[in-house]
């Protein structure tokens, strides 16, 4: 039986990177008691696997994990049994039945959307500019540069969605929001998007001026529409 | 949500941030202002390292344990996160409250090994705390050292307030209740210092002092006060099963050196290898009750979810329940998916049989200590173990399907000879031999023996029966490495041999440590200031600069090192009393010059002085059995 589910991910933990942090759930679900199935062999391991990982420092609304137990039986109380076995800022928010037929939650994954909270100055006064240049433009290019030469990508493409939020009443800050590629072949990072956003102004960043945090992420529907990964799925 | 001592902006920055934001599973937070005693416990090495130390989780979770006491950690910044806080001025903080190190009542620092000494020096002062304890006030944490080094606390002597002599179970109590209500009295620092000399097992080296005479010996160690105790003796948990256990040990996001839970099954070691300074220390021996051990294995697993355990102990196979306890922890591990690690057991069939079980055949190899090469040595350092128990217990383990082995050896041992060390490269060629003829050329499958040797210089340390001993130079430490590599090539099976061995200026220096005195010190700050740090790592190790430290406070290297001891000469530990005799030591010296064995515990006690403690195992007068 498959079971996928959902967490969060906030604060001083965001510095745990992505091998970590799974190192971290695998123990916290062998401590729950969640009869999870393993492989065989001299050092069996869970089948358990991470739908995308999150860079070290980036915080998360939503990200996903995929297991596969033996049983239900004991699984009544997985999500409070699991939350129990978190450290603070971690929380299991679902737990959610998959078909057999399920692609793994890593195949599966096609968009993610994303909040950069920005700290820096300047970028936060060119806000809307960047971003309304960015809607306006043909095409966008970033160039990275790989071993066989510089790869050129249209971010134009790339991303689907993509808006700004001024500071607000209610502590919102100064961010930009988008939804973007995140499948396994066309992954866009953040930071990609952000030195192009700002590219137009000159403004250059390092990781520590804005923070991002992960809203959601997506696979496709029967038609093409990006919806969460837990999307239809009968929660446990 | 805690908020962290170092910006987000530093964290992004340096090596694996992780080190520094706590928050660990099983790491205890608790209201500052709700208890009376903050103390921090420092592990002087990189965060992985430290947080492999089961002595660590055992005083942290003792304290915890205390409602008016809250034990955090620290460990030694990275070179990267040490930089910017000299740059920057922040202070060094503690994981759990992120407080700096400088507020707490307490510094506590394990002392595992001498080459951390530099290590210690940079705490200190990245914390903003003075280096000498005379220099310090109520401003700064008592500075406390404990852990295997503290039994030659002299060359450290003058950065602490306190030293804790033993095992630390069984005196912290006192020691915070003296520290409290010292305080609540507003007694001066000094008068707290003299009523903790007084503590069982606390030293306090600003009370006493060193005569030298002129050859540098030295002449008289003695108390500065009456009240203060001439001698101090190392303290000893009476029963391990009813002693504090670390059942939720703290577990580090990011994985450490040694990953995995540890049972601690007996303290001690019946075996008296005359090199071996832990198998004095921890006399005598007393085992962990096997039901007690058995329910800490359960808590263990439930409270961590981990998927490794091992058992620890100085000879697992030493322990009298060993089997039921391995056949248990089998059983236990099979149905929690959990790997067993074992700890070096003697090979015997029985041994094989569980390593069949628990570890894939192909992929493991057998290990055999016999530290020296040729019998007449290995009866000199008192190793029991012959020719014919490694022979026999190779061929036994070819038939099952092994076909890697480990040795290992000491180069420099007293009395050794160029036939002692091609005793090396022969041995491994009998073990060749044995595997040719054992296991016929159509069973090979294609596989080779591989025989791995390692050797390692040897450091004659405090408490032990080579504390007389003179230690090798660095020449002819290299040339016994280069002896050692000629005499396996000579061999006729020479190439399944591979043979280990490291460089030998860091062995200099723990053996100048190990049995230093109060002049070190200088040498230690002076190199500190030279930049020397992490000196157990080859990276960071500038044997240049020390050897500048030595010459600038005109100090001879070898008058710690090669010099051989008169039997009546004062060594600076001598103050120390571990329950062994110095006089059991001399017989064990003159034994070993001699080339006499000398039975273990189990067959027949030595009178070595441990049964003082009236708790050891084999002792007589011991209560356990
Ligand atoms: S007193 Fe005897 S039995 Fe006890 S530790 Fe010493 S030698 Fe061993």
């Amino acid at each position: 039986m498959k079971l996928r589910v959902r967490f969060s991910k906030f604060g001083p933990v965001k510095f745990i990177g992505h091998l970590d942090i799974m190192r971290f759930v695998q123990k916290a679900v062998k401590a729950a008691g969640i009869p999870v199935k393993y492989t065989e062999g001299y050092s069996p391991h869970q089948i358990l696997s991470f739908a995308h990982p999150l860079g070290v420092g980036v915080e998360s609304e939503s990200e996903y994990f995929d297991l596969e137990v033996t049983t239900l039986d004991g699984c009544e109380h997985f999500k409070v049994n699991l939350n129990r076995q978190m450290c603070e800022g971690m929380s299991i928010l679902g737990v959610y039945l998959l078909p057999d037929d399920t692609k793994n939650a890593m195949a599966s994954v096609k968009f993610a959307s994303y909040r950069v909270e920005l700290h820096h100055k300047d970028a936060s006064d060119l806000l809307s500019d960047a971003v309304e240049r960015f809607i306006a433009s043909e095409s966008v290019l970033s160039y990275k540069e790989t071993k066989t030469g510089v790869q050129e990508r249209d971010l134009k493409e790339a991303v689907k969605e993509i808006s700004y939020v001024k500071e607000s009443n209610n502590g919102e800050k100064n961010a930009v929001i988008f939804t973007a590629d995140a499948s396994s072949g066309g992954n866009l990072k953040p930071a990609t998007l952000m030195e192009a956003l700002y590219r137009p102004f000159d403004i250059t960043f390092n990781p520590w001026d804005y923070q991002i945090i992960r809203t959601e992420v997506y696979k496709e529907d029967r038609d093409g529409k990006p919806v969460p990964l837990s999307f239809g799925l009968e929660e446990l | 949500m805690r908020k962290l001592a170092l910006s987000d902006e530093i964290l992004l920055q340096i090596d694996k941030p992780a080190r520094y934001i706590g928050e660990e599973k099983n790491s205890i937070m608790k209201n500052a202002a709700e208890v009376a005693v903050r103390f921090v416990m420092c592990f002087p090495d990189l965060y992985e390292i430290g947080m492999s130390h089961l002595g660590i989780q055992i005083l942290y979770g003792m304290f915890n344990s205390y409602e008016d006491t809250w034990c955090e950690r620290v460990y030694s910044p990275g070179s990267d996160l040490d930089d910017i806080l000299r740059k920057r001025n922040i202070p060094l903080f503690a994981l759990e409250s992120q407080d700096p190190v400088k507020d707490f009542d307490f510094l506590g620092i394990t002392l595992q090994y001498e080459m951390c000494y530099t290590n210690i020096l940079q705490i200190l002062d990245l914390s903003h705390i003075p280096f000498h304890a005379d220099k310090r006030t109520w401003d700064d944490p008592i500075v406390i050292g404990g852990g295997p080094c503290a039994y030659n606390p002299e060359p450290i002597a003058e950065f602490f307030d306190l030293f804790y002599i033993g095992e630390g179970e069984t005196s912290y109590r006192q020691l915070l209740d003296v520290y409290k209500t010292d305080r609540a009295n507003q007694v001066t620092r000094e008068e707290f210092l003299r009523h903790a000399s007084t503590v069982p097992g606390i030293y306090v080296p600003s009370l006493y002092r060193t005569e030298y005479k002129e050859d540098g010996t030295i002449a008289s160690f003695t108390p500065l006060f009456q009240d203060v105790p001439k001698t101090v003796r190392k303290e000893v948990v009476g029963n391990l099963s009813e002693s504090f256990y670390p059942t939720k040990p703290v577990l580090p996001f990011i994985k450490a050196t040694q990953d995995r839970l540890v049972l601690e099954i007996m303290r001690g070691c019946i075996r008296g290898c005359r090199f071996c300074q832990a198998g004095q220390l921890y006399r005598p021996i007393r085992e962990r009750n096997i039901e007690v051990l058995k329910q800490y294995a359960r808590e263990l697993i439930k409270n961590t979810g981990h998927e490794e355990i091992c058992l620890s102990s100085l000879s697992s196979s030493d322990y009298s329940h060993l089997e039921e306890l391995l056949l248990f922890l089998i059983d236990e591990c099979d149905a929690n998916k959990i790997n067993i690690s074992l700890p070096s057991l003697r090979i015997d069939q029985f041994s094989l049989d569980v390593m069949n079980k628990v570890q894939d055949v192909k992929k493991t190899s057998l290990t055999f200590a016999p530290e020296a090469g040729s019998q007449r040595l290995r009866n000199v350092i008192n190793k029991g173990l012959t020719e014919e128990d490694i022979l026999g217990g190779s061929k036994m383990a070819f038939e099952g399907g092994w076909n890697k082995v480990k040795l290992y050896f000491m180069l420099g041992l007293p009395t050794e000879t160029e036939e002692d060390i091609k005793g090396i490269g022969k041995l491994c060629n009998e073990i060749a031999k044995v595997y040719f003829d054992t296991v016929p050329k159509e069973k090979r499958n294609g596989q080779k023996i591989q025989i791995t040797a390692s050797t390692s210089f040897f450091i004659p340390k405090p408490f032990t029966a080579f504390q007389w001993a003179s230690m090798n130079t660095q020449e002819e430490f290299r040339e016994k490495a280069f002896q050692t590599r000629c005499g396996i090539i000579e061999q006729l099976n020479q190439r399944s041999i591979k043979y280990n061995w490291h460089d030998t200026d860091v062995s200099v220096l723990e053996g100048i440590f190990a049995r230093g005195d109060r002049k070190i010190a200088n040498v230690i700050e002076k190199a500190y200031e030279k930049g020397c740090m992490f000196d157990a790592w080859n990276e960071t190790f500038h044997y240049d600069k020390w050897l500048e430290s030595f010459d600038e406070c005109g100090l001879s290297i070898d008058f710690y090192t090669t010099r051989e001891r008169n039997d009546d000469e004062i060594f600076p530990w001598d103050f120390i009393d571990i329950g062994v005799t110095k006089a059991f030591l001399l017989r064990e010296w003159k034994n070993a010059l001699a080339g006499k064995v000398t039975a273990n515990c189990r067959a027949q006690c030595q009178g070595c002085g441990a049964a003082s403690y009236g708790v050891g195992f084999y002792c007589p007068g011991g209560d356990q059995k």
